[in-house]
């Protein structure tokens, strides 16, 4: 451990409790396990403290001991929002007053270091600090998007976090383009060079799952993607944040089998499918699973398989992990099967939209399949999944009667000391609510 | 290492080993338990322990508490051993929990210095977290008493500090 200049020695007083000096780095050892609060408390102590609270590495360390908990994003009372449109194929935009939907939204399905990006219509996005209530402003791009994500990668010796913003062009068929900003760059938003790839959009159709959370993992950033043609070729859409070059990655094998032809009338739940589409052969009309979402579990990129609406299964949704980019080899890692005798906790999981997979729980090992699963779904509920006894157990609820949002607002969140420059402390009308610590469940 | 444990496997951990304290007090534990200690682990390896082994930073009470709670903690590491005599999860937390609970400085800090220096990291990890525990709620003054600092802030600085971490201090 390098020796570090202090400004000021701890000292002893004649008084006989302080007879017993602990060494620094046991002091550090007690000080990492504080809450971020104490700590900020602390820095008003004395100076080496001080120096020591804001150093990065011990910020990190801090960051990765803490424990997880169950975090809500507030939705904010309905108010109007000031946006600009555009009206044909017209370059130019028109001012325009609207009500402000769905505001504000976490986009991603996990902080990076503590740090959330905070989508809010009727302002430019933020990245906000949930444990110090400190925001910062993003500036507006002024370019129409579709979708947008944040991550970071290690850049010398530092950390460099970067939003990226993705677009569907409407004048040249299927045309994807991309302008990043790395936070606190003066140069602001730029496009991404030579970004010529063949994607495979090959129909005006071609769009980002909006629904979809982007995921972070393994340093990429992840969407998911289709074209009206539903059987192929959509994926998912992957970015390096290191080198700024996106990737295509197949979608695991279920998603042909999984389509469904839509004059089906065995079908029951058509809450549960979305995005008509047809198949490319044969023309047919199909569409496909609503829950169809990404996560990151494990730290890698897993997709999950959406069968709720088959009422003949037991199952009811598999997590299946990306074995590897170069292949697009995916390997099913997790099932989640609730037997027909448990109808309401099977609503639990069939009445909500979308059901996303936080995190597994308890065991060590990846790939696990005793392990514990905490889900969350747009009903603003959280559940953990125990395949053992194959039982559910709500473990938050959030009353969300009287709005009609029905976004996934419970994510999981550990304290954070980081500060971006620039960061303010009016969070606005963004509002955390802390909930139960995932150790406990 | 792979030769140690082979012989602990074979005896079952059952050759005993003497601890002395700074007072000269003697606790015979067997390999097993002593072996959590890394610093007791890798004496056991170099084949040093023959004369009992000496610890002149650890005086006798505190010594009590550290074999205490290695015995109870003995089961966690011979994972392949005798499962009967392994505690449940249960049991262990309760057990430590009540170790901790009760204890106040010096008393506290004498047992971290000791797993610090026998080297013990689940027992460094619970009474770093206890003292943790301790000082959280508490205002920078109360802080300051608890680890005998001394403010070396101008009170300029110290406005500035506070008012830059206000949020911590809004209740």
């Amino acid at each position: 451990m390098a020796a570090r200049p202090r400004t000021s020695k701890k000292r002893k007083t004649g008084d006989e409790r302080s007879a017993v000096t602990l060494p620094e780095h046991v002091v550090t050892e007690v000080l990492l396990r504080l809450p971020a609060r104490s700590l900020a408390r602390l820095r008003c102590t004395c100076r080496s403290w001080n120096a020591e609270v804001s150093l990065p590495g011990f910020q990190d360390r801090h960051h990765a001991l803490a424990a997880a908990k169950l975090t809500f994003l507030e939705p904010a009372p309905t108010h109007m929002g000031s946006y600009r449109i555009r009206r044909g194929l017209s370059r130019r935009t028109l001012p325009w007053l609207s009500n402000c939907f769905d505001c504000p939204r976490v986009i991603g399905s996990k902080p990076c270091w503590g740090l959330v990006l905070i989508a809010r219509p009727c302002e430019a996005y933020s990245v906000c600090n949930p444990t110090t209530g400190e925001i910062l402003h993003l500036p507006r791009s002024h370019r129409p998007h579709c979708a947008t994500g944040m991550g970071f990668h290690a850049h010398a010796l530092a950390r460099e976090f970067k939003v990226v913003q993705l677009g569907i062009d409407e004048e040249v068929v299927g045309k994807l383009h991309a302008i990043v900003l790395t936070v606190g760059d003066a140069r602001g938003w730029r496009a991404i060079s030579s970004f010529q790839l063949g994607l495979g959009f090959t129909d005006d159709d071609a769009c980002i799952d909006r629904d979809v959370q982007p995921v972070f993992a393994d340093g990429c950033l992840h969407w998911s993607f289709r074209t009206n043609y539903l059987d192929k070729p959509h994926g998912v859409l992957s970015f390096s944040l290191a080198d700024e070059s996106f990737r295509r990655v197949p979608q695991p094998p279920f998603s042909m089998v999984d389509l469904v032809p839509v004059h089906l009338n065995g079908v029951r739940n058509y809450r549960l499918l979305r995005a008509k589409g047809i198949r490319s052969g044969s023309g047919e009309e199909v569409a496909m699973p609503v829950g169809k979402t990404l996560a990151e579990l494990d730290g890698r990129l897993c997709m999950v398989r959406d069968v709720r609406h088959r009422s003949d299964h037991d199952v009811l949704l598999e997590i299946w992990k990306l074995q590897d980019y170069d292949t697009g080899s995916w390997s099913l890692d997790y099932r989640v099967d609730l037997p027909a005798p448990g109808q309401r906790q099977r609503q639990l999981l069939t009445a909500p939209w979308l059901v996303v997979p936080l995190t597994y729980l308890g065991g060590s090992r990846p790939g696990d399949k005793k392990r514990k699963l905490l889900v969350a779904t747009t009903a603003h509920e959280a559940h953990v999944y125990d395949p053992d006894s194959g039982t559910l157990r709500t473990v938050a609820s959030i009353d969300s009667s009287g709005d009609d949002d029905d976004s996934i607002r419970l994510f999981l969140y550990q304290e954070s000391l980081l500060r971006l420059p620039g960061m303010q402390h009016d969070l606005g009308n963004i509002k955390f609510v802390q909930l139960s610590n995932s150790e406990h469940m | 290492m792979a030769a140690a444990a082979a012989e602990a496997t074979i005896d079952g951990g059952g050759k005993m080993i003497i601890l002395i304290s700074a007072d000269g007090k003697r606790f015979e534990v067997t390999e097993a338990v002593a072996s959590q200690s890394q610093l007791i682990s890798n004496m056991i390896e170099d084949d040093c322990t023959e004369n009992g082994v000496r610890l002149p930073n650890v005086d006798g009470d505190i010594l009590t508490m550290v074999v205490d709670y290695c015995n109870m903690h003995a089961g966690d590491a011979a994972a392949d051993g005798d499962t009967t005599k392994a505690s449940s999860t249960e049991e262990l937390k309760k057990f430590d929990a009540e170790l901790v609970q009760a204890l106040e400085n010096p008393v506290l800090f004498k047992l971290i210095l000791a797993a610090n220096f026998l080297n013990i990291k689940s027992l460094l990890d619970m009474t770093c977290q206890r003292v943790a525990d301790m000082m959280s709620g508490k205002t920078p003054e109360q802080m300051r008493e608890t680890f005998s600092i001394e403010n070396d802030f101008t009170p300029e600085e110290e406005a500035a500090i506070r008012q830059e971490n206000a949020w911590a201090f809004d209740d």
